[in-house]
């Protein structure tokens, strides 16, 4: 009888670390605050969108312009819950438990890295969704939807980058620090 | 007294000894001296005003006071609470006989001394740098200098004080001190994002208000009308303080308001 594992065997637990992760992040009191300010400035941005005077001419730029502050907001959401994945963990000593089980840690680690990508990438263009409906809803239809959409994927893809980017760094910084208790 | 004296001089040492506080301070003079640095571009290009270069430098020490330092009183505040509450200091103390507000009253002093050494050193190094860069041209304005950072340092500790408030508030009223601090930091981006005129134009139609009035109680909006008011209005004439003093009042009232907040949740919550 062979003894050999099959290739995707060791990858099974990847999966489920994911959809742990992204359960942890997605009710996180930071990550919905974050977001209901950010519907507000989107709103807000929508209504000074309607100013005859106060617009930046076309869509793009409007959505350009309106979402180039909520940059910030995006990594420090980012870096919050990068930091706080395995520092949490450690903190709890459920990370020891968890090395304990017959987990590689290349597979925490990577199901950990997923899940918040996963739910950075949802954040963001929920974010940008949201503006563009806004937009749509108080100013009007873009002469080229194909080439808004476009526009808008693109955008939401280079700050999903950005904001992954510093959730890497504050979660290597997790790793090597200690962090702060939860009594 | 002597019981305020001992807690402030125990927050001193604590802070002084905290690591976070450390490395953040780091950061921030590495910032303090870029800030300094980018005067050799603006004098190597000539980009400024002939007799308005005081007021430049002066602009420089606001930015850094206020912009990157209220990050570092963000910072101060959450450490203050976070290390008696890692340690379980904080239920130690509250068993002494010593009353609640001395604790704060305590804290505060100890906090406020913290970063009142911290921007004088920052100011010196900022200035030390300008020497560097500006030479001989720079100790010909010196004496104007002089006279007009008292009130930069003045006005801009008042606006970082708001944002230690802030930061001290939230690390007693949330357990997740992970949460207070991040929550900390975005309540710096939150004020400085509502200030932007887009967003106040967007205010203004949904409450109806002129977008003056909402910035006029907003804690950036009031700084940046200050610092505009001092040093970008009105290129060559020597800064007018008695036109800002309805703002420097605002700004103050702001800083006792959300002081006197963090009084009342501290005296009144349970800390465990």
């Amino acid at each position: 009888m062979s003894t050999d594992l099959p290739f995707n065997s060791e990858f099974r637990s990847i999966p489920s670390i994911t959809g742990h992760e992204f359960r942890r992040v997605i009710f996180d009191p930071l990550s919905i605050v974050v977001f209901l300010f950010l519907l507000l400035l989107v709103f807000l941005e929508g209504l000074r969108s309607t100013v005859p005077s106060g617009g930046y001419g076309s869509l793009v730029a409007r959505l350009i312009y309106g979402l180039y502050p909520m940059g910030q907001y995006f990594a420090a959401v980012a870096m919050f819950i990068g930091a706080t994945s395995l520092a949490e963990e450690r903190s709890r000593n459920s990370l020891s438990v968890l090395l304990t089980k017959p987990l590689y840690r290349r597979d925490v680690i990577l199901g950990k890295f997923i899940g918040l990508n996963i739910f950075l990438l949802l954040f963001v263009f929920s974010v940008y969704f949201a503006y563009a409906a806004v937009l749509f809803t108080l100013v009007g239809v873009p002469v080229s939807m194909p080439d808004f959409v476009l526009r808008c994927s693109s955008l939401s893809l280079a700050m999903f980058f950005e904001s992954s980017l510093a959730m890497s760094l504050a979660m290597m910084a997790g790793v090597f620090f200690k962090i702060l208790k939860k009594k | 007294m002597s019981n305020v004296i001992n807690v402030a001089k125990k927050e001193l040492a604590d802070l002084m000894g905290s690591w976070l506080v450390i490395f953040v301070f780091a950061a921030y003079l590495v910032l303090t001296a870029y800030t300094a640095y980018q005067f050799y571009n603006i004098l190597s290009n000539h980009l400024y005003i002939e007799g308005d270069l005081v007021k430049t430098f002066l602009c420089g020490v606001s930015i850094i006071l206020s912009n990157y330092g209220s990050l570092l009183a963000v910072v101060i505040g959450f450490a203050s609470i976070s290390s008696e509450r890692q340690g379980n200091a904080l239920n130690t103390l509250l068993v002494k006989p010593l009353y609640r507000d001395t604790i704060v009253n305590g804290k505060l002093l100890g906090a406020l001394t913290f970063l009142v050494c911290m921007y004088g050193f920052a100011v010196i190094l900022y200035t030390s740098g300008l020497f560097m860069v500006c030479g001989n041209l720079f100790i010909s304005m010196l004496p104007e200098y002089l006279a007009g950072l008292p009130f930069v340092i003045g006005i801009s500790l008042a606006y970082a004080m708001i944002f230690f408030s802030i930061s001290m508030l939230l690390s007693i009223l949330f357990k997740n001190l992970a949460f207070a601090l991040s929550l900390g930091v975005i309540s710096i981006f939150k004020s400085e994002t509502t200030s932007m005129i887009d967003v106040m134009q967007g205010l203004s139609i949904l409450f109806g208000d002129d977008v003056n009035t909402i910035a006029g109680w907003l804690p950036d909006g009031i700084f940046g009308e200050i610092v505009f008011m001092l040093y970008r209005s009105h290129p060559g004439m020597t800064a007018d303080l008695s036109t800002v003093w309805l703002d420097v009042i605002k700004l103050l009232l702001i800083m006792v308001v959300i002081v006197v907040i963090s009084y009342i949740v501290f005296l009144r919550k349970d800390v465990s």
